[in-house]
């Protein structure tokens, strides 16, 4: 019985195991292995064992680019969180034949090529754009709207967008409207209803919508590429350059490895604290 | 006046769903029921009252003031909801001082108005649970000391009982009783169970499709209902339809079929009219003895079922005209003899055939 049970999982299992395996176990572990190697202009990796890498990356832009990411990816999180939880709660509540087409509407951004989807902010927020023009309308100087950090984590922030809400929409669906309705009766404004019984009921939701606009925004490329400039790098973009224009494949991976681990530990840190959090809120 | 007034309350949803206007008062201290199906406009009336729902017209007043146009969290009416609506994340103690808190009272006050709050609801050495591990009857009790640590103007609860078992049903309702004439609130209490109703009510608000069909204590609700629709919700009933074949001030004659009934009720009726006529099948006399005979209401009849319920015993006599009475007899006042079958007569006191205006049937 168990051991027939033990047969059905794995052969359930055994193709999503392959496929990762294959596709995300082993390019992970060549990238570990080659970021130790030494790099060749001829022959892009060789042999001889080397810490190169790594020294090479601990030097003041490479750092710089790895603050600016986390920063950028920190950022855009937070912007996502504030802008998205009146949303989420907005279509959680919605009874309406309209959820449908706000919810399609609420992924749109995601089924629009980037490029698209960039040129589109090209063409709002350039120098000739319609901001611009608006502002140089009513009597304003032109401003630098694009190329620089505020541009990629609006870019990112349209992006990235559903993935906060839809969590958070979730999580508030299954907060009963008698609770919310109990917090106004007994008093609580607004304010108070958020702050003691929405934000704590629905921080799941939010933990998993932050985790994942944040884990995606820290690795764009597109986005940084199209809408940072020449200042505004992110670790992707380095990770690009060296591999398709120096193809320095060695110091690529490293890249790539300290990106995987800064990723890891803002995640872990993040996941603990939410976790106090939680307790501190009064969560069994 | 001090209490709750609500005065003339309209809530349109479309053209065809209109609750109101609902007018009805309760005096300070004064327990008063919503009663009727569900759809008939009772919660409506209580969300208009907490504020969840804006009345369209109408005027809500608690001690004289009105609360239209307040948000509901400025209100001070406490609110016991049909499923608790608890707060998951709090402990029974953070659920009680959830209102306290945001009025920022002291520590040890909040402390002790907690305390007293969970005493006068027999939850105590509970606090530091979570909702989850606490039984449905514990839930409806902390959701009650949540709104009476806070003393509220006025105590309204919403089908507090419904999600109860019997049993723990009519337990709680003799507690909220005897609380609520302890601490001399006034209460709305919205339920469809008439049962509840009559037990815990002063005054009884009957309603049916967003209209109030009636007001009056339990006693004036179940002795005298007005309408064909009180008397069929209110507890049970055999309604026939007739016409008054005489009538004088103390003595009217209703023809039912092939048989004539004689109620003392009805002063307000004419000869010819038609008249709905409402019998109690528990104020129903069987007869055993034939010298026992008095001059009215006698009806000859045959058993045709019989349903033993225990404490009661209820009998369906059928009679000459294929008019049928559902009798209701104390089971200890009868024998194996009343089966299906058996002649039987029985006897209606004039005083308890009550004359109703006649209705179609629509509820």
């Amino acid at each position: 019985m168990t051991t027939a049970r033990g047969w059905v999982a794995f052969v359930l299992l055994a193709p999503g195991l392959t496929v990762l395996t294959l596709f995300l176990l082993v390019p992970l572990g060549l990238i570990v292995v080659i970021s130790v190697f030494t790099y060749s202009p001829t022959q892009i990796w060789l042999p001889p064992v080397t810490t190169a890498n790594y020294v090479k990356f601990f030097d003041p832009y490479y750092l710089g680019v790895t603050w600016t990411t986390v920063r950028i990816g920190l950022v855009t999180t937070l912007v996502c969180a504030v802008l998205g939880y009146p949303l989420a709660y907005f279509l959680a509540r919605l009874r309406s034949r309209w959820l449908g087409l706000c919810l399609f509407l609420l992924i749109t951004p995601l089924m629009v090529s980037s490029v698209i989807r960039i040129f589109g902010w090209l063409v709002i927020l350039g120098r000739q754009g319609l901001v611009n023009a608006a502002l140089g309308a009513v009597g304003f100087a032109r401003v630098d709207l694009l190329y620089n950090e505020p541009a990629v984590v609006v870019g990112l922030t349209e992006l990235l967008l559903p993935f906060m809400v839809l969590p958070l929409m979730t999580a508030i669906e299954t907060i009963p409207r008698s609770v919310e309705e109990a917090a106004r009766n007994l008093g609580a404004g607004s304010f108070a209803l958020f702050q003691r019984v929405l934000l704590p009921l629905s921080l799941p939701g939010l933990v998993s919508g932050a985790l994942l606009v944040y884990s995606v925004s820290i690795s764009a490329l597109v986005t940084p590429a199209l809408m940072g400039g020449r200042k505004t790098r992110m670790l992707g973009n380095l990770v690009y350059d060296e591999v398709l224009t120096s193809m320095n494949w060695p110091f690529a991976s490293a890249i790539a490895v300290v990106l995987l681990i800064v990723t890891g530990a803002v995640m872990a840190t993040y996941l603990r604290t939410m976790r106090v959090l939680a307790r501190r809120v009064g969560r069994p | 006046m001090r209490g709750l007034e609500v005065r003339d309350l309209t809530r349109c949803y479309s053209d065809a769903v209109v609750v109101g206007p609902v007018s009805f008062r309760a005096a300070e201290g004064e327990f008063v029921s919503l009663l009727g199906p569900s759809g008939c406009g009772k919660t409506t009336t209580l969300r208009c009252i907490a504020g969840f729902e804006t009345a369209d017209a109408g005027d809500i007043r608690v001690d004289g003031k009105s609360l239209v146009g307040l948000p509901p969290h400025r209100r001070d009416v406490g609110l016991v909801f049909q499923n608790y609506a608890l707060f998951p994340h709090l402990t029974v103690f953070e659920n009680v001082a959830f209102g306290l808190r945001l009025r920022r009272r002291p520590a040890a006050e909040i402390a002790r108005r907690v305390d007293e709050a969970l005493r006068l609801v027999d939850l105590v050495g509970l606090d530091a649970r979570h909702p989850s591990q606490l039984s449905g009857g514990q839930q409806q009790r902390v959701a009650l000391a949540r709104c009476l640590a806070l003393e509220p103007r006025l105590l309204l609860l919403d089908e507090p009982l419904s999600n109860l078992d019997l049993k723990l049903r009519l337990q709680m309702r003799a507690e909220i009783r005897k609380l609520q004439r302890r601490l001399g609130k006034t209460a709305i209490y919205v339920t469809h169970d008439q049962g509840e109703a009559l037990a815990l009510s002063d005054q009884i608000v009957v309603m049916s499709r967003g209209r109030v069909e009636q007001i009056g204590t339990p006693r004036e609700i179940y002795e005298t209902p007005r309408t064909r629709f009180v008397a069929d919700f209110i507890g049970a009933s055999n309604l026939l339809a007739g016409s008054v074949a005489s009538a004088s001030s103390d003595r009217v004659v209703v023809r039912v079929g092939d048989l004539s009934l004689t109620s003392s009720h009805g002063a307000d009726v004419a000869t010819g009219q038609s008249v709905t006529v409402l019998i109690r099948p528990e104020r129903v006399r069987l007869l055993r003895s034939a010298n026992d005979r008095p001059a009215s209401n006698l009806l000859a009849g045959r058993v045709v079922d019989v349903v033993y319920l225990g404490e009661d015993l209820q009998v369906s006599v059928e009679f000459e005209s294929r008019l049928a009475l559902t009798v209701t007899l104390k089971a200890s006042d009868t024998d194996e003899a009343l089966a299906p079958g058996a002649a039987v007569t029985v006897w209606i006191a004039p005083t308890d055939v009550r004359l109703l205006p006649a209705e179609r049937e629509t509820s």
